[in-house]
């Protein structure tokens, strides 16, 4: 789901800079030095998640945990996304420094959609595993709408690549969501105050 | 992968003429080269901006079978997608030459220098101390999560499909809870350090004159490919 450098055309670097910029300044208005370090650690296990690979048939893909980000940082999550891209880009160049901007919004936009929607429902509604598989799956297919859109928007003729894209993820988003399911129903069991 | 979550904080041993540059102009010049091969959008262009790869190529190991690998499946799907095949492939060639620019560039001078070099750049001071934390806290997620995943595997070796899955969401939410009393334990010390002001290893030093001067090189080589 990363773009790589090169790729995007200068506006729409320019636009995922400023979507990004807006979404992490409101992001780290919201963590007050007692989150920081929560969201430290749910930035650093969505780092880890990328290094676990899932093999599916012949080949192979790596989890996000977008949504299980976005239910338990909320707005947080824009400064978590931001922090973990910048060390894959910086350690390991997935992705790249100048794309960052919108690989960042890619990913926080598809995380805090999720909580907005389905943050209070998954808490405190009693069909919690139907809305975990939706936000989970949910995450997955709308970060790789948003990259194919970015590509599109760069050239039209990227329109094919950015419908491979979205299709090439279903799987993902399957797995996605189950994983979403286990990880919150366990949490709302064992630490509820971690989706509060 | 040209690092594992082994070596995040280290770096490779200072050589030749990169040593005497900051970290953080290391940084920023690679980000202006990006921006330069963004911009390039004639050939010449694109040719202008093959030096730095080259002398980089020649003096550093770069790892390059993933590149070719990436390419290939770059120009093979932007051919099969295009509206022309040939045009299709003739800018999956293009795209895979200005992404294996700056990768090389990136890997031969911000990979090499590890976590740290992201510390010292101009962010804003929380964004600086998420950064360090998150490095602190894949380092403990990592063990907890090995360990883990070691016990489940010696344990029940066969577990497939959902199951696996269920497993895995259940070790890394535990993992989590666990890990989150060890970060209880780091705020303490970062409060007892006297809050964030104790994070002092983030601070930026001061320019010299071959930082000054490496900057206004690639000030110079922006304006050339903006001519070009």
């Amino acid at each position: 789901m990363h773009i790589s450098e090169g790729i995007l055309s200068g506006g729409v670097l320019l636009a995922g800079w400023a979507g990004t910029s807006a979404g992490v300044a409101v992001g780290l208005k919201h963590t007050d030095s007692a989150k920081i370090v929560r969201t430290a650690l749910i930035s650093s296990a969505f780092f880890l998640a990328s290094l676990v690979n899932i093999r599916i048939g012949p080949s192979s893909t790596h989890l996000t945990l977008l949504a299980p980000m976005g239910l338990i940082l909320g707005w947080g999550v824009f400064p978590a996304v931001l922090v973990a891209l910048t060390l894959q880009a910086v350690l390991f160049h997935f992705g790249g420094l100048v794309v960052l901007g919108v690989n960042t919004f890619i990913m926080g936009f598809s995380a805090l959609s999720v909580y907005l929607v389905f943050g209070r429902a998954v808490r405190e509604s009693k069909r919690g595993a139907v809305l975990s598989f939706l936000a989970g799956s949910l995450a997955v297919i709308l970060a790789a709408g948003l990259a194919g859109v970015s590509l599109a928007m760069t050239d039209p003729n990227f329109l094919n690549a950015a419908k491979v894209l979205i299709i090439a993820h279903i799987p993902l988003a399957i797995i996605e969501g189950a994983v979403t399911v286990f990880m919150v129903s366990w949490l709302k069991r064992s630490a509820p105050e971690f989706l509060s | 992968m040209t690092r594992d979550a082994y070596t995040l904080e280290f770096s490779a041993p200072a050589s030749g003429t990169t040593r005497k540059i900051s970290p953080e102009v290391l940084v920023i010049s690679s980000v202006i080269y990006a921006l330069l091969v963004t911009c390039a959008e004639s050939i010449a262009g694109l040719v202008l901006c093959m030096p730095l790869p080259a002398v980089l190529i020649l003096r550093r190991k770069i790892e390059h079978v993933r590149l070719i690998c990436l390419d290939l499946v770059m120009i093979i799907t932007m051919g099969l997608t295009w509206p022309v095949m040939s045009e299709g492939l003739i800018m999956g060639l293009i795209t895979a030459w200005r992404v294996d620019m700056i990768y090389v560039v990136f890997a031969g001078l911000v990979v090499p220098l590890g976590a740290g070099a992201v510390y010292s750049l101009p962010l804003p001071e929380k964004l600086r101390v998420l950064l360090i934390l998150t490095v602190r806290g894949i380092f403990i997620l990592r063990e907890s999560l090995q360990t883990a995943l070691i016990s489940v595997k010696l344990r029940a070796p066969n577990v497939k499909g959902m199951m696996k899955l269920k497993v895995f969401a259940y070790v890394l939410g535990g993992t989590l809870l666990k890990a989150s009393a060890k970060s209880e334990r780091m705020m303490l010390a970062v409060e007892s350090r006297g809050g964030f002001g104790g994070f002092r290893q983030g601070e930026g030093g001061k320019f010299g004159v071959s930082d000054w001067c490496v900057l206004a090189g690639m000030g110079v080589y922006l304006a050339v490919i903006v001519v070009a």
